[in-house]
């Protein structure tokens, strides 16, 4: 019973500490990939999801407008948008393609990668989807602290690959359940990292 | 910190001053009862980290072996739902109250 009192209290601090300091913010700040912004042979935009209804999720929207911004700014001239069927038959790849083409992306510039489940069969996917473009240098877009693992897979995969976070993690945010947020998205990544590490994706 | 967030503390300090004043006068409970109330949430709060660390490895591992043995592809990113915590404190509850039956 002391033992389940003890493993309470830290429970219960633990909670404290995400909630009510600026730890998670730190912790954000340590893991975070910086931005690599330079001139690329692709920009990769990385899945996040599309509702059952098609719309996109909003980090999958976030990191669209992300590319299509790099795009614009002539970073590359290739735009990769990635992303699965969902369960009800909606691909996010072709949502993504067709918002980019609504946003001035010339449709001869979108590549779509709809098969990959998990960001290493994406780095996979998009490897043979860019071959026949002999494009080398990528700029991957995802979030900031999913990029270490991103940029390494990518990497892994044959890519010269620089990170160019979306705006999906702020690490300034300051409300307990913003900070509750930051905690659940770093120990998920550091999950994560951990098994790619463990599997040898990167 | 900002005024307007205090609203959410002070709205739990004055319910739980509210809870005590209904305890000790309206339903004449004891004051040393309270502190054995505590440790006893800290017991359920330690239940239900155990329940959702195993939660996480029982998915998990259903998760991977789907993906190994049938060949079913099913995200990990399913067990990061919120609906997890809450129905391992649920489970925690449910256990320690069946505890405390047993233990009468």
């Amino acid at each position: 019973m002391y033992a389940l009192q003890a493993l309470g209290a830290l429970t219960l601090l633990a909670l404290a500490v995400a909630a009510f300091t600026p730890a998670p913010n730190a912790a954000v700040r340590r893991l975070a990939a910086p931005p690599a912004l330079e001139q690329a042979d692709a920009i990769v935009v990385l899945g996040s999801g599309v509702r059952a209804g098609g719309d996109l999720t909003d980090s999958s929207l976030r990191r669209l407008l992300h590319g299509v911004s790099l795009y614009h700014r002539g970073l590359a001239p290739v735009l990769v948008v990635s992303g699965p069927v969902n369960r009800v038959g909606v691909v996010e790849a072709r949502v993504r393609a067709a918002l980019a083409g609504a946003l001035g992306v010339p449709a001869g510039a979108i590549v779509t990668v709809e098969r990959a489940l998990t960001t290493q069969e994406e780095a996979r996917e998009v490897a043979a989807a860019l071959r026949s473009r002999a494009a080398r240098r990528v700029l991957v877009v995802s979030n900031s602290l999913h990029l270490v693992r991103g940029v390494g897979v990518f990497e892994h995969a044959g890519f010269v690959a620089l990170a160019a976070p979306a705006a999906e993690i702020s690490d300034t945010d300051d409300t307990p359940e913003q900070r509750l947020e930051l905690t659940r998205y770093v120990l998920r990544e550091l999950l994560a990292r951990l098994y790619y590490r463990a599997a040898g994706y990167y | 910190m900002d005024a307007d967030r205090l609203v959410v503390y002070a709205a739990i300090a004055a319910t739980s001053g509210a809870a005590l004043v209904v305890g000790a006068r309206a339903r004449g409970l004891p004051w040393a009862a309270l502190r054995r109330a505590g440790v006893r949430g800290l017991e359920v709060i330690g239940l239900a980290a155990l329940f959702f660390a195993a939660n996480i490895v029982a998915g998990t591992a259903f998760i991977i072996g789907m993906r190994l043995v049938a060949g079913v592809f099913i995200s990990v990113y399913t067990m990061d739902d919120l609906v997890l915590p809450v129905l391992s404190a649920a489970q925690a509850l449910v256990f320690h109250l069946w505890q405390g039956r047993a233990d009468r």
